[in-house]
């Protein structure tokens, strides 16, 4: 469980708490599929379509952006992080769009544990909280199993303690 | 009918069961079944003649063939049987279908052979919709809805005696307000104050109605494509194709306005003890309540074309008017068209903290740069929005925060502190540049948006700090949502 340090744009909240390591390789999965779809799609157009300038074009972009995907994948992992405040829960999430979503415990809906097949193989789920409003959709990936299941159990002992109305 | 002359309070609220108006297997859709049956009867009534008797087709009418062959008597007996039948299914599928109403809540069951039944809550019931539909109208019946939160949860009771409908919306909504009948006291005197016609809040004039929905982009579109597109495809030759095309848009056009003038006449939004009732409709009407403390996010819009007359448009985002439902759009504005004086009337009921704010709520509709304490986005981030930046602001009252935004299309946001459900602060890399941010206040889903963009990043920093222990302590001492359990506010 690792403490992160403090970065622009927390609302001066400090001991967030990371996520681990071991999403990168979720990433890395879920980049290497998407380019192996994206080089399917360039091959055929290659075969297919005459002048070779098409499918040219569709496999350079896949080369480029799943290098810079694979790159910034272990940024974007560290910049994941979470913290349980004495109301609520706050997550904050990306590098390039930056978001900090605080969610008071009495106003959750219900929470999600999510296994992936690759997060499964790590040892890892996803957490999902919902709210009634459909725009406050957090999830929280990355974490070792035995962790969520332990803030999936805080999470709704907190929410059942201040349970409010709409 | 099945409701008698009872004294009116409480008498659906007793936990028993009651069943609804007799026509409703007919309003349900029997009618069409009905007609249906009398169709097939009467164009196929040769060969049922002849199925039935055994008589050979031989072209006359088979009303005289029965008489030539004396089958008068059996005849009759089986159109008697078919109508027996009829009445009895339609009795059955009346009398299994009840509901119930105890302190806490509604249960309501129905169906012959798939049998269901479904409870709710009373105190997460959101509002309460009366609407009549013209044959309903005919027969003095009323169709009750109970809005509750969640995708296709609510509760109909179809249907029920005009007078049975109001006494029902009114004896819920004295529930979901918490209130109890107190022992000893005379219940007289609750129903006076509740059975009071209210203070008109909002009442649209004929004039207001057809000029509101002419002055609309929707009829500046079409101004355009008959004074200009039109002349000029002439002109290019291709008039014959271009007219073909344009006139059933033009009647597709002018059906759906006439629509929108039809919903728009006779509005009317009524105060009262229970909350904010809301009227409309010329041929089918629509009777609405709205709780307070129900609403989670309200919008004052004003379209650029509506400035000179001074209207503005109202709508709201609420639990339990699920997406995606008919005419959605057209029920989640709370008033199509009202006058500033009238916002500033009907506000107050709706957010009770905005009470005594008139020079508040005036700045935000119409105000510019930081009068009245709005916070306006920075100048460097002005050609993020070149013409609207010095109208765009928040500002934070006691218990709720507004957002002005529009420069051309004026528009002002109040999210009620204690509705928020969870609060975000995001900014991309071009707001980076510019060091500003946005915070959204999360709602529940409806055509409100409630993102404050374009603030200065340490405000927004501030200001996401300040909703989140806000709202968590707005949410304790919340009551609104069960207004009548403690005294009104001094």
């Amino acid at each position: 469980m690792t403490v992160l340090p403090p970065r622009a744009l927390d609302a001066g909240i400090a001991g967030w708490r990371g996520v681990s390591h071991r999403l990168v390789w979720v990433d890395v999965a879920a980049v290497l599929m998407s380019a192996l779809f994206g080089a399917v799609v360039g091959v055929v157009l290659l075969l297919l379509v005459p002048g070779y300038w098409l499918g040219a074009v569709v496999l350079a972009v896949v080369v480029v952006s799943t290098v810079v995907r694979l790159v910034i994948a272990p940024r974007r992992v560290r910049a994941i992080g979470w913290i349980l405040r004495e109301d609520d829960l706050v997550v904050r999430r990306g590098i390039l769009l930056s978001r900090l979503v605080a969610v008071p415990y009495g106003r959750m809906q219900l929470v999600d544990v999510n296994r992936g097949p690759v997060a499964r193989l790590l040892g890892l789920a996803e957490l999902r909280l919902v709210t009634a409003a459909a725009t406050s959709d957090v999830t929280l990936p990355g974490l070792p199993e035995q962790e969520a299941a332990e803030l999936r159990d805080a999470l709704v002992a907190r929410a059942e303690e201040r349970r409010v109305g709409l | 009918m099945t409701t008698p002359a009872a004294p009116p309070r409480s008498r659906y609220v007793d936990g028993l069961w009651h069943r609804l108006h007799p026509a409703t297997p007919l309003l349900r859709g029997g009618i069409g079944l009905v007609a249906v049956l009398l169709y097939v009867a009467s164009t196929f009534r040769e060969r049922l003649v002849g199925l039935l008797f055994g008589l050979p087709d031989v072209g006359g009418d088979p009303v005289d063939e029965i008489g030539r062959h004396h089958l008068v008597g059996p005849a009759t007996l089986i159109v008697l049987a078919v109508l027996l039948i009829g009445v009895g299914l339609f009795w059955l599928s009346w009398r299994t279908s009840e509901f119930r109403i105890d302190g806490s809540a509604v249960t309501v069951k129905y169906g012959v052979l798939l049998r269901r039944t479904r409870t709710a809550q009373l105190d997460r019931v959101q509002g309460v919709t009366i609407a009549r539909p013209l044959l309903a109208r005919i027969l003095g019946a009323a169709r009750v809805e109970l809005d509750v939160a969640g995708q296709n949860a609510n509760v109909r009771l179809e249907y029920l005696a005009n007078a049975a409908a109001e006494d029902l919306r009114r004896d819920v909504l004295l529930l979901a307000s918490g209130r109890r009948e107190r022992e000893g006291e005379p219940p007289t005197a609750e129903v006076a104050v509740l059975t009071e016609t209210g203070t008109p809040v909002l009442t649209v004039t004929p004039g207001r109605a057809i000029g509101s929905v002419l002055l609309s982009e929707t009829v500046v579109v079409l101004v355009v494509l008959a004074a200009v597109v039109l002349p000029v495809s002439v002109a290019l030759g291709a008039g014959v194709p271009a007219t073909a095309s344009f006139v059933p848009l033009m009647i597709g056009s002018i059906t759906v306005l006439v629509r929108r003038i039809g919903r728009n006449l006779r509005f009317a939004v009524v105060s009262t003890p229970d909350g904010v009732r809301i009227a409309s409709g010329l041929v089918s009407t629509s009777t609405e309540a709205l709780p307070p403390g129900r609403v989670h996010a309200l919008r004052i819009e004003q379209p650029l074309l509506w400035r000179p007359a001074g209207w503005w448009r109202v709508s709201v985002n609420r639990a339990g008017h699920a997406a995606g439902r008919r005419n959605a759009e057209a029920e989640r504005s709370l008033a199509p068209v009202a006058t500033t004086a009238e916002v500033l009337a009907l506000l107050p009921l709706l957010v009770p903290d905005l009470g005594d704010r008139r020079e508040l709520v005036l700045a935000g509709l119409v105000g510019r740069g930081d009068g009245e304490d709005f916070t306006t986005a920075p100048k460097r981030a002005r050609w993020l929005r070149p013409l609207a930046w010095r109208r765009t602001g928040f500002r934070m009252t006691d218990a709720s925060v507004l957002a002005r935004s529009g420069w051309l299309h004026r528009e002002l946001v109040v999210v009620p502190d204690a509705r928020m459900q969870s609060v975000s602060l995001r900014q991309g890399p071009l707001q980076r540049l510019l060091r500003v941010a946005t915070v959204h206040p999360h709602v529940v889903t409806g055509p409100v948006n409630t993102r404050l963009g374009l603030i200065d990043v340490d405000r927004a920093e501030q200001l996401f700090t300040e909703l989140a222990l806000v709202g968590v302590g707005a949410r304790r001492t919340d009551v609104s949502h069960r207004w009548g359990d403690v005294e009104p506010r001094p």
